[in-house]
This record gives structure tokens, sequence and C-alpha cells, in this order.
């Protein structure tokens, strides 16, 4: 036991940061923290069931425990306001953006291009570490990203045929 | 010019949102406490053990008796009753409770552990919501039990107070009839009806700060062999049971009571966090769970998808457009013009030194009831498009002509600098369900707003 727990401290302290990374881009701020702890919670109880490399292991399970965060935690954090009669200031997505076409554009895309795009474009990753996380064949996870790139690009072409300016939506009507 | 597939995908990874952030070391360090004091997973039982160790048996109110004996006869011992510590139902604090509708339902659910019952006790608020409490069965009484690091593991039972609440997802608009129609599905949960935040584990689906006291010293985690999922609800007078699956078998249980009531009791499973069973959901139809047929006394079937907790026409196959023996509401809902009202938006320094806007306006009708409120939504610079801050105003029942605010930017992370719009929407729900969730809300703009944030 004391063996497990020496090998999976060396696994945490390794990819701490890539999972930090990976539910940031994905959940908003206030949930990144329950993302990462509920991770690596879950891959400690499973850990013995772990083969291979332990970072596409620990993003697959971020990811599911991200797309679980998202589904549930709206409605989950307006009970819990009601509940508590406390608000919670929050911001869905409310990540940085760097350059709004480009979210805007990936945004339109379906969320298994999506998640392929960000998996080698944000986190980083080779196709078969990649397709490890989503469960598939590196040549499917190929095939996927090749066909999601060409929707980012029609995305991004149609996005700069029309400016946004955020100001004008933002006019005060008082 | 039409960019090459290359371009794009540099230009994706050069808007990584997340390429400089940090983790923060206190974070890290906490987690890493939290697992070191956390069990390290057991091997997967068998198919058959897993089957046999998820069996659930329910017991209708013969159950009550013998937990009754199981008193009497000295194996469980009565201790002193439950604090509510900072889990209570929030409107019992506003609103206070309906005398005479505080019911404990005449149903008992075997736990898969052994050991008492699983129990339902439900009350109504006069702000018009119906709240449900869901714990061990004892007497007559419905509690917790000294187990799982609650209470001292003194073995004991102790009675849940009026106010507190084992699960988040308690209370719902009642119904025109002054009924409660919710179905809640709770992953995780002790199973000595206890949440460790007041003592006792916290479950693994524990929020990050949860999971830690007031010295920020981790709680201990509940061991997976005492963590519950429980599904129950309260399908109203005219429900005649469910179906729901488990381990590929069917199973049909007749409701409970003029209430419709059920209460399922599972073993939570180890890899349930793969899946949507953990944490928790409410609606007006079952979610997220192993139910997938409701049955009613007209004969009519209500079939559950995936696409059931979006609710209103999706929430059955073939539709049922609100729950069956669901009546709206019978009041005067405000219109558009009654509402909108003169707001005021400033910005101001806090004693942190972070800029805050302060937003307020005087009501022009009164508010008394869980089916109304005010609520503000707000965008910043550079938020992508659709995304939005928002958070509810107080207080949250106002008299006519009184001032309702609220501050933003004041909690979390500061304001980002350029223009911060927004609005406050009245909102008011003449459909089942809770008022954020449920169809049938309507929403006025009682103002809008805009500071520029240096």
């Amino acid at each position: 036991m004391s063996d497990s727990r020496g090998q999976f401290e060396h696994v945490y302290q390794d990819c701490y940061d890539a999972v930090y990374r990976y539910a940031a881009r994905r959940v908003a701020p206030e949930a990144v923290q329950d993302v990462v702890s509920d991770t690596f919670l879950a891959a400690w109880r499973r850990y013995g069931e772990l083969k291979g490399e332990p970072l596409p292991w620990l993003l697959g399970i971020a990811r599911r425990t991200a797309a679980n965060h998202r589904r549930s935690g709206a409605r989950r954090d307006r009970l819990h306001e009601r509940l508590s009669g406390e608000p919670i200031p929050s911001t869905r997505e409310g990540i940085d953006d760097r350059d709004p076409r480009v979210g805007a554009a990936l945004a339109t895309l379906a969320e298994r291009d999506r998640e392929a795009l960000m998996l080698v474009a944000w986190d980083g990753l080779e196709h078969r570490v990649a397709a490890t996380v989503l469960g598939c064949s590196t040549g499917a996870f190929t095939v996927r990203v090749h066909r999601a790139r060409r929707k980012l690009e029609r995305a991004l072409a149609s996005e700069e045929t029309g400016p946004i300016d955020v100001t004008q939506e933002a006019r005060s009507l008082q | 010019m039409k960019p090459h597939p290359i371009d794009a995908l540099a230009r994706l990874a050069a808007a990584d949102p997340a390429r400089d952030l940090r983790a923060d070391e206190t974070q890290r360090e906490q987690l890493w406490q939290l697992l070191a004091a956390t069990p390290a997973g057991k091997p997967r039982p068998t198919r058959r053990r897993a089957r046999l160790r998820r069996l659930v048996l329910v017991i209708p109110a013969l159950l009550i008796v013998t937990a009754g004996a199981l008193a009497a006869g000295g194996v469980i011992r009565i201790g002193a009753p439950a604090e509510p510590a900072n889990q209570r139902l929030a409107p019992l604090r506003g609103g206070g409770l309906v005398k005479g509708t505080v019911r404990l339902l005449a149903l008992a659910t075997a736990d898969p552990g052994g050991g008492l019952p699983w129990g339902i006790r439900v009350l109504s608020t006069k702000t018009g919501e119906g709240c449900v409490q869901v714990g061990r069965l004892l007497d007559g009484k419905l509690g917790a039990i000294g187990q799982d690091n609650a209470f001292g593991d003194d073995g004991q039972f102790h009675e849940f107070a009026l106010d507190s609440t084992f699960a988040k997802h308690a209370c719902t608009l009642l119904d025109g009839n002054g009924r409660i129609f919710l179905n809640a599905t709770v992953g995780d949960m002790p199973a000595s009806a206890w949440v460790g935040f007041g003592g006792g584990c916290v479950p693994s689906t524990a929020s990050h700060a949860e999971r830690f006291n007031n010295e920020g010293k981790p709680l201990a985690t509940c061991p997976q062999a005492d963590e519950r999922n429980l599904y129950y609800g309260l399908l109203g007078p005219d429900a005649k049971s469910i179906t729901y699956k488990l381990n590929g078998r069917s199973y049909t249980q007749a409701t409970v009571g003029p209430e419709g009531a059920y209460l399922i009791v599972t073993r939570a499973s180890p890899t349930q966090l793969f899946n949507f069973n953990a944490g928790g959901t409410q609606d007006i139809v079952p979610v997220d769970g192993p139910i997938t047929e409701l049955h009613y006394r007209d004969g009519a079937t209500c079939h559950l998808t995936s696409r059931s907790w979006i609710g209103g026409k999706d929430a059955c196959t073939p539709t049922l457009k609100v729950p069956v023996g669901w009546t709206p509401p019978q009041r005067p809902a405000p219109t558009a013009a009654q509402v909108a009202a003169p707001l005021h938006a400033r910005l101001v320094r806090n004693r942190g030194g972070r800029y805050e806007i302060v937003i307020s306006f005087r009501s022009r009708i009164a508010i008394s009831n869980a089916r109304s409120t005010y609520t503000t939504r707000w965008r910043e610079p550079h938020m992508y498009p659709g995304a939005y801050g928002g958070g509810p105003l107080t207080p949250p029942l106002p008299t006519v002509g009184q001032v309702v605010s609220a501050r933003i930017g004041g909690l979390g992370r500061a304001l980002k600098p350029g223009l911060t719009s927004g609005e406050v929407i009245f909102q008011d729900s003449t459909g089942p369900g809770n008022l954020e969730e449920g169809p049938g809300t309507v929403e006025y703009v009682v103002g809008r707003f805009s500071v520029r944030v240096p």
C-alpha cells in the first residue's frame, strides 16, 4: 500500500499542473478546483487499475468529471444559492478570451470536434496520447482532428466576415 | 483570405486561455493532504458480488416497526437531537414553517448495509415551498446515525431538526393545491445520513472547499462501502408506480400515499464518477438515475429519456407538459410595466482596494413567495459570446418601496477593466419545478446598467 501511495505521489506531482490546466480550459473558474479534486480522488481510488501512462488516464477521468460538472453545475449552484440565501457570483465559461473570434469559432463546433482540437492545441498532446484520453484508436483520432480542423477553418472564415463590437452591445439604457 | 488549416490550429493554440495559468500551491498541498488521508480503493468486486451488494430491498412500513424494536431492545440508543450546523433549509429562515404541514411519509426503504431503514419527511413553508428531508428512521422519527465520523461515532440515533437538510436538493415550489412535486438523485452520500460539514465524513462528490474545516484541515472522505445513492421523489396523488432498472433487472414499485412517494437506496459504485449518477440533481421528473417509467392511475405512462432533464416537452415521452396531477398557482402575476424601475449603478472600491459595482433600485412590487425573485446578469469585457455573470439581489423578499441591491465583483476574481454592462431581471414562475429550472418562468427587465471599470 505504501508503495502505491509513493508511486501515486509521483504521479500527482508530475501531472497536477496538466490536470489543473485541462480543467481550467473546460469549466468555470469556480469549478476548476472541484474538478481537479474529484479527478485525483477518483484516480486514487482506482489507482490499481492504471495500466500504461498516467497522464492520459488522468485526463480521461478529468474529461468525464468536467462533463459531469458542466451538466449539473448550473442547476446545482442555483439551488445552493436558493438554499443558502447567499449570492454565488459566477461566470459560465468565464476564462480569459485571448482571441474572441477563435473562441466564437470554437464554440460553433460539436463537442467531440472541439475536444479533439483542444487536446492537441491547448493540452499539447500527441495524437497517440490524446486518443487514449478519448478512448479511441490513434487512427480514428487523427481523422477526427483532421475533420475538426477543417470545420474550425470554415468557422473562422465565417466569424471574420462580421466584426464583433462588445461595446455596442453594452450601451446603457438608463 | 481563407486561412490554411495549420494556421487555424496555430491560432487556436495561441488563444489558449490557460497557457500562463499557474496552479495555487496551497490548494495543491491541501489536496495532497486529503489524498494522503483517504484510503486507497479496493479491487472491483466480481460481477456476482457486486450484484448482491447493490441489491435493493424496499419494504413498506413494517420496517419502521422493526426499527422501533431495535431501539426498544437497546440495540440503537437515542442520542441528542442533531443540530443542523450550516446545513439549513433556507426557506424556513425567510418565511417560516406552515403549521401542520410536517409529515413523516409511510415509506421505509432498507439500507443495503442493513440497520435502520431510510425514510422521508416533508413540510411546507410560508413562502410557498415544499421541502423534503431524507434520513434514517427510528420509532417514527427521522434522523442520522453516529457513524462515518458523525457524532463522534457514538452509534446512536440523532433526530433531525426541522430546518436541517441532509441533501442539497431539498425544496421546490408548491403547486396550486399546496402539493410537492419533486424528484432528486443524490449520489455518494454517507450511510449515516449526516454530511460532514458539521462533523462526519464528506462525500467524494463534495466541492473542494467543503473538504476542509475552518482551520483548513482536511475532513475525512466517507469510506466507499458507506456511500449511498438516493433516488427519491414525490410524484403526486395520481401516481401509481415507478419502474427502474438496476444491474440489468427491471423492478416496478408502487408509489406511497397521496404524495406518490418513492425512495430507492443503493450502494454508491466506485466507478460512478464516470457517468452522470454522481453528484445530484433535482427535477420535475426523475433524471440521472435508474428510473425509466412513471405510471399513473389514468393509465398514462411517462417514459424517461436522456433528454428528460431539459423538462417541458422533453420531460416525458409521450409528452406530458406538466406532471400529472400538478395544478398551476392561482395568483395574479405582475406585468413588465409594473416591475420596471430606475436602476442605479456606481463604481466603488472595497476595503481591499478592489473595484465593485453596486446596483440598487426601489422595488415597485412586494415579493412574498418563492415563485418570484430579482436576479442580475452582467457581462465583462472579453467574455465569450453567451457568457455572463449572475447572482441574486438582497433582500430576497422585498416590500413595496424597499431598496434592493447587489454588489458585483466583491468576491472571487477582480472585475476586468473596461465596460461592464448588465441588467436586473424579475423572474416569475407559473410552471412546475424550481424558479430557475421549470418551464413557465417569465422574465421582465427591471432596468439595465453600464459601468466602465478603470
